[in-house]
Order: structure tokens, then sequence, then C-alpha cells
């Protein structure tokens, strides 16, 4: 795992979980809340459990900004690219508009190999269903955060509906955009009720739900 | 002898007798429209809106298919109707009251975007239906219900000029101001009718034809004299003219 | 087909494409944004239109003479966008057109929060606009239900030429869940619009007129009458509800929407303690569905309504109880969500032989 990981994708791919369960699992320093796309479900709705457990969460200016849509971020976002001692995730807001918050930080950014930027990817999202379709996203991405896609994350579910056939039927369409495009699969996950031995492409995790209630 | 029409009702207009007070213009300017609209051969094709004023009844007058909008908002319900019809002829009705105050968003922005409408703005400068109350565009000095000692600028500022207002507006396309005091400019302000309708046929954007009005009821004068108080107090506030014609050096003008 | 994964607001933007809307109308508000923003890139493909209106007040009266054009139409908004819309909701009544309305429903009053509240319960089913009328207003419980019920509603507008409101809080719009967008649903037949104004008068050869205005008093009360007749109509046929577990229930939770959601967790885990509880869950919450109260089995003694409102449901449910069950509330408000462990205490609180 490289020192800071950027996660982008379609809104409602997984991005806010999936950075609370690797900033968790890898015990890392930070997470980095930029999403100015969605006003709920976001990642800074689990401040106590992310401080339980050490990690700083930095999102906006504005204090508690649970409750607001205020596109507020905070500068203390680019300390992970100035202080090498940091280990972090970034949780990006969805889509190319998400993405678009890292021009904020470019100035900032020295060191690109320190640096992964992964796209996670659900195929039982309509607009991410196709490699086609994956493969404009990720050109859309790269265009608005002006930084390089360096790998995707498979994250296909349908929540408790998920089962292995689901995970390899994402794990098809995403090497067919990632062959094209020549980047690796770098993690799997797999939702915590999913019980299978198989091993999927690159670093298999599992996916605990920390965001979503029960009765969601 | 030779028989010569001289007066022949349009078939633009119903056989429903107009409701306006003796010698108010909005008579006038019912018949120019539903003339521009018989002769061009567009009633079949049309669908007016009318609006909240002395004309809230203009949907029982234009002969053609018609929709009634809330005070102020034609400008949006003829952007609902040519959005999913493009190929109706829309125009709106709309007093200065309706235009110029409680619907000044709403035609702002139907000339910023640009609608492919014809708005028939009919200015007295004053409310004539609700009974004579200030209007955006009541004259300086002028006595109205709820200016009882004349309008006065430290309190309400200068009248709206809503022609050049929208002429900044850059996605209008052709406005013009007439009057309709005299047959000379009676004629001319059909000419402008007919230019609108035109443009909106053309699909080259948004028009608006505003009338130099009177309210001869609510201003307290015989319709005579208020055809002169027109000309002597309002169109020199309101110069006649085409305020902006963005149709010029297109090749389908 | 098969579920794919959506979230609430872009499922409902694609469930209304699907049901065959012809135009939306709107202005940007949270929580609802997802479904302008999805409509418009993709009204385009299927040669539809969107338009970003400059206000709600313009939107909804686009809305009424796109309607009046004889248009399947749509707009969305949130609780201050729909206190503005009540205008031309009122206007679209008055000319009796079909339209939809969707309310992705934040905290109030004033600028309030974006956090999800049922707080436009009163807005909704009794309506801010003037005049004696009412919408056939949904409140659905699930991702799947919402896009069901969005697609008919176009059908059941169209039905009624009035206009129906699908009012979900903001959590709905805004969580994943999978749904089958192309799932049946039950049509209506539907007569031409032979009323529509649309600027065919040539083709039909007479003119028609779309208006609200009726200056003769006796004209305008047989014109409610006539309205009067459709809601007449509604109560006796839309209403919508499920029972759940209230078989032998001896309290039963009344709630909608997200509200339900959380109840039905609740009650799972208080049935396992052995509670005899269950839940009416208004689906139409106007008509409000009266006839689930005369469901209930004797062995209900209480009615607890819960809300993410302060007792706004509870005043129908007042008006439907007549003094049969003993009353009780518990609501949350200004966008907090409550937990449900709150509502299982509240359940024990009013057991026989509690305290
Ligand atoms: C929302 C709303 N506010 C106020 C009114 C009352 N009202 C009716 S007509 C009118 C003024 C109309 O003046 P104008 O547009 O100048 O038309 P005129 O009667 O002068 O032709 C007003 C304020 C209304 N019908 N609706
Ligand atoms: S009140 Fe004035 S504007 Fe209205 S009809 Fe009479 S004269 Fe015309
Ligand atoms: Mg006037």
């Amino acid at each position: 795992m490289k020192r800071i990981t950027i996660l982008t994708g379609h809104y409602g791919s997984g991005k806010s979980e999936i950075a609370i369960n690797l900033a968790i699992q890898d015990e890392l320093n930070a997470l980095i809340d930029l999403d100015i796309i969605n006003p709920y479900f976001r990642s800074r709705s689990a401040r106590k459990l992310l401080e339980a457990n050490g990690i700083e969460l930095i999102e906006s200016t504005i204090e508690n900004s649970a409750g607001s849509d205020l596109p507020f971020i905070s500068a203390k976002g680019s300390r992970p690219f100035v202080n090498s001692d940091l280990r972090a995730v970034y949780d990006l807001g969805g889509t190319k508009h998400g993405a678009k918050v890292m021009m904020q930080f470019r100035d900032f950014i020295k060191n690109r190999d320190e640096i992964d930027f992964l796209v996670v990817v659900n195929i039982y999202r309509p607009e991410t269903d196709q490699a086609k379709k994956i493969i404009q996203m990720v050109e859309e991405l790269e265009a608005t955060s002006q930084i390089r896609v360096t790998g995707f994350i498979n994250n296909s579910n349908l929540m408790e509906y998920t089962d292995e056939s689901m995970i390899e039927e994402g794990e098809r369409i995403l090497k067919e955009a990632a062959g094209t495009l020549n980047l690796p699969i770098v993690y799997t996950f797999i939702e915590e009720h999913v019980k299978t031995t198989k091993r999927y492409a690159g670093d298999n995790r599992v996916l605990i739900r920390y965001l979503a209630k029960q009765w969601l | 002898m030779k028989t010569q029409t001289v007066y022949k009702p349009t078939g633009g207009l119903t056989d429903r007798p107009l409701s306006y007070c003796p010698g108010c213009t909005h008579g006038i300017i019912h018949k120019l429209v539903g003339e521009v609209l018989e002769e061009k051969g567009l009633l079949d094709e049309t669908v007016a809106i009318a609006s909240v004023g002395c004309s809230v009844m203009s949907y029982e007058f234009f002969n053609c298919d018609t929709q009634q909008a809330a005070h102020g908002r034609a400008p949006a319900v003829a952007t609902g109707i040519k959005r999913v019809r493009p190929d109706a002829t829309v125009f709106t009705y709309q007093g200065d009251g309706d235009l110029a105050s409680i619907g000044m968003a709403e035609i702002v922005h139907a000339a910023h975007r640009g609608e492919n409408i014809t708005v028939v703005f009919v200015n007295n400068a004053i409310y004539g239906m609700t009974g004579g109350q200030m209007a955006p565009t009541t004259l300086i000095g002028q006595k109205t219900t709820t200016s009882p000692r004349g309008r006065d600028q430290g309190n309400t500022g200068l009248p709206l000029r809503m022609s050049e207002l929208l002429a900044t507006v850059p996605g209008s396309t052709y406005l013009e101001r007439v009057s309709v005091h005299d047959p000379k400019h009676i004629r001319k302000a059909k000419k402008a009718l007919e230019k609108a309708f035109d443009v909106q046929e053309k699909k080259q954007g948004f028009s608006m034809i505003e009338f130099i009005s009177t309210c001869p009821v609510n201003w307290g004068m015989t319709p005579n004299d208020s055809l002169n108080w027109a000309v002597d107090n309002l169109i020199p506030y309101y110069p006649l003219g085409v305020y902006k014609d963005a149709t010029k050096g297109d090749d389908n003008a | 087909m098969a579920k794919v994964l959506m979230k609430g607001n872009e499922a409902m933007a694609l469930a209304a494409i699907k049901g065959g809307c012809d135009a939306f109308f709107g202005y940007p508000i949270t929580p609802q944004n997802e479904i302008p923003e999805y409509l418009s890139y993709h009204m385009q493909e299927h040669g539809r239109v969107f338009v970003q209106a400059e206000s709600e007040v313009a939107a909804i009266n686009m809305v009424y003479g796109a309607a009046g054009a004889g248009a399947r139409v749509l707009t969305s908004s949130s609780s201050p966008g729909i206190a503005l819309k009540q205008e031309g909701i009122s206007y679209i009544v008055g000319s009796e057109l079909p339209a939809v309305i969707i309310n992705v429903m934040r905290g109030g009053p004033g600028l309030g929060g974006i956090q999800p509240s049922q707080g436009d319960y009163n807005q909704v089913t009794r309506g801010g606009g003037n005049g004696d009328y009412h919408l056939l207003a949904f409140a659905p419980e699930t991702l799947q239900e919402t896009v069901d019920i969005v697609k008919q509603s176009f059908d059941l507008a169209d039905y009624y030429r009035n206009p129906v409101m699908i009012a979900v809080d903001g959590l709905i719009g805004q969580m994943m869940e999978p749904v089958d967008i192309d799932k049946e649903v039950e049509q209506k037949t539907l007569e031409e619009k032979t009323w529509a104004s649309d600027g065919t008068s040539g083709k039909r050869g007479r003119v028609n007129k779309i208006v609200s205005l009726h200056l003769d008093p006796y004209d305008l009360e047989k014109h409610n009458l006539k309205l009067k007749a459709k809601y007449d109509e509604m109560v006796e046929k839309e209403q919508r509800y499920e029972m759940i577990d209230t078989d032998d229930a001896e309290i039963v939770i009344v709630a909608y929407g997200s509200m339900a959601r959380i109840a039905r967790s609740a009650v799972k885990e208080l049935r396992n303690e052995g509670v005899k509880v269950g839940i009416i869950r208004p689906i139409t919450i106007w008509p409000f569905p009266e006839k689930a109260f005369d469901e209930l089995p004797e062995s209900v003694h209480t009615l607890l309504t819960v809300e993410m409102s302060l007792g706004q449901m509870l005043q129908d449910v007042k008006i439907v109880n007549q003094g049969r069950y003993q009353l009780e509330f518990y609501g949350r408000a200004g966008g907090v969500v409550p937990e449900a462990s709150e509502i299982m205490d509240q359940v024990r609180k009013h057991l026989k032989g509690a305290k």
C-alpha cells in the first residue's frame, strides 16, 4: 500500500465505506473527507469510530459539518502531501465533479509515486456497468482531478444480495477496462456476509458497513 | 354604388364582447394581435397565455388555444408549452404590474434563455384591475391609490423601462416599443407585432412588443384626454422605437 | 430485468423516464440535486425536455404550461422549494392538469437544515396553496417501492387530472439500495388528452382553454364539487398501506417512509423478546389509509404514532381513531433520525402493566 490512497469513482460506488475500512484495517493516521457532492452518508459521519481508532478525521472548515452541504474543504487536507510521516486515505465525492476538488491540492503534491489514485467500481451501478463506461469515467476523473489513475478497486455488490458470482462478474468487466487502460485491480472488497474461500484480483479485503444503519 | 368594407371584425378574436372599459387601449391591442395571427394564418397553431390584470379574461377573446397563468408567471407557462410543443406559436399577453413587478424574474429569465416566444406587453403605468395602484412603471408625480401624493422618487425609485432593461439581456432577440394613440401609430404597432411573430416563426428567439396603453378609468380622464396624456407624459419617458434587433445580419431575417 | 444498485434520487429520476415523463422543470436544492443532475444528462438521450428554471416558482409554472399542452411533466424539490411551488400547484389542481411532484423532505421551518425530515406532512397532505384541494400523496419506504410509485404516478396523475406528490425524506433520496427498475407496475387505461391546449386547434376543429378562473360563485362551487368527486374516488380507491405483524398485536406503531424502516427493525427485535407489536404503514398519506385501522384485531389497545416530525400525522391518526385506542406519540425533529432502540423503549413504556 502506498503512503497515500485517494479514492474516487461514481457516487454510491462505496468510496466512503472503503475509506473507513482501509483507515481502520491499515491503521492509517488520517482520513480526509473531501466529499463535496453528497449531503449524507459521508465518511465524516464516522468521526467517533475513526477517532476511537486513533485516526484523525480531516473534513471541513466548519465545525461538525456532518449536517451541512457547504463545500468548505479544510486546508489541513494538504498535510499528508507535505508531511511524509503521515499515512492517509482521501475520500472524494462521486464523479468528475467530486474529483475536481483535487485541483485545490495540486501544488502540494510533490511526489506522485507515493500516491495511489484508485477508482472504486461497482458494476451493479448502472453508470459503471460496462467496460466502456468505466474507461470513459476514468478519463473524466483524470481530466478534472489532473491526477493519473493508478488502479481499480472492485467493489461490485448488491448489498445483502451479494454473492460470489457478482464479485466474479465485477472482476470480469473490470479486468476488461483495466486491461485496455493497462491498470491493475489493487483491491477487491468483499461484503462481510459473503463467505468465500476464493481469491480475487489484488489485495482481498472484507467490507464492513459502518455508515449504513441496520435498518437501511 | 360600389361598397367598400371599412371595418370587419377580425377572426383572430372570438365573438365574446371585450370586457375592457370604453376607450381603453387594451381593446385596440387585442384587435391588432388577433389580426396579425389571422393574417399570418397562425390561429390554428397558437397558444395564448393570459396573465392576471385587466386582461385576465383574454383567454376568452383570442380565438386560439389558450391558457390562463398566475400573476407574473406567464413567461414560465409559455416556456413549459413551447418546450414540449416547439411547433406551436406561443405568446403571452401581460400588463406592467404582471410583467415588471411580480413577474420580473420570469420575464428576464425567459429572455435570458432566449425562449422562442412572443410577449405582448401592455404598459399603462398603473395596476388597472385592482383599482389603480402604483406600478413600477408609474411616472414620478403620477397619483395612484397607493401614491396619493404622486409617486415620489425618494420612497419608490424611478419608473422601470422594460424594453431598455431587456435589451441588456444577451438572450433577447427583438424588442420594440409602440403606441396606439392614433391610426399612424396603430399601423406601426401592427408592423411591430408582425415582426415579432416572424421572429418566432423563424425560431430566432425571444421577442417582445411593449405597447404604451391607457387606463382612462383609473387615470380619471376621458378616453381622449388619456390618449393625450400618454403622448405628453408616457412617451417622453418611454420613447418609442426598436430597442433591440438581433435578427439583423442573420441570413434568415 | 435484474436488480441494480442505485441512489434514491437517481432511481426516481430514471423511474420518471421509464414512466414516460416528457419534460422536467426544476431548481437545485439539497438533498434532491441528483434528480435534476441525472435528468439534465439523460432526458436529452431520450429526446425529452429538461429545463433548469430560475426558481421553484418558475419551475412549477413551466410544469403548469407543459401539462396544459398535454405533456407528462415532472418537477422535484425539497421542503422550502415545495413551499414556493404551492401557488403553481393550486393552479394546476384548479385547471385539472396532471403533474408529478417529488418532494425529498428536509428539516424546517425556514431554511432549516439538510438532514432528513418528515416535517412536510401537513404541507403535503393539507397543501400550502389556496383553495379546497388535495394531492394524491405517496410516502414510500424502499427504493423499489419508490421507483414503482414514480412510474405509476404519471398514469394516476393523467387518470385523475390532478397532481401526484411523492414525499420521501432525505434518507430515501440519498440512500443506496438494489432495485429492479423495469419491474412491471399496474397501468391505467387512459383517455386521449382531447382537452390539451397545445396549438392544434386547427386539426381539432375547436379551441381549448386551460383555466382556473370562475368568476361566478355558483360556477366555481360546481367546479369545486367536481374536484371533490375526484377526491372521493381517491379516498375510495387509492388508499394504500401495509399491515406488519398486526395479527396478534397489542401495540401498533403507525409510521411511514424511513420511519417505518426503523420501526420494522424495532418490531423485529421486540418480537424476539415476545412483545406483541405490529405496524400500520401508510403508503399513501393522502388519502390517509383509514381502512387499515378497521382491520386491526381485538387484541390492540394502543396506537403509537412515530414520526420524524412533532405530531403532524398524529392529527390524522386522531381523526381516524375516534376514541377506539389509547394514542401515544413519539417524534424527533429537525433532521434527527431516531434509533430503533428509542422506539423499542417507547413500545415497552406503553405495554399493559408497564411502569
Ligand atoms: C399573487 C397575486 N397577487 C396579487 C394579485 C392581485 N392583482 C390582480 S391584477 C394585479 C395588477 C395588474 O396590473 P397590470 O399587470 O398592470 O395589468 P392591468 O390591469 O393594468 O392591465 C394585481 C396586483 C393576484 N391576482 N395574484
Ligand atoms: S381599468 Fe383601466 S386598464 Fe382596465 S379595462 Fe378599464 S381602462 Fe382598461
Ligand atoms: Mg397596468
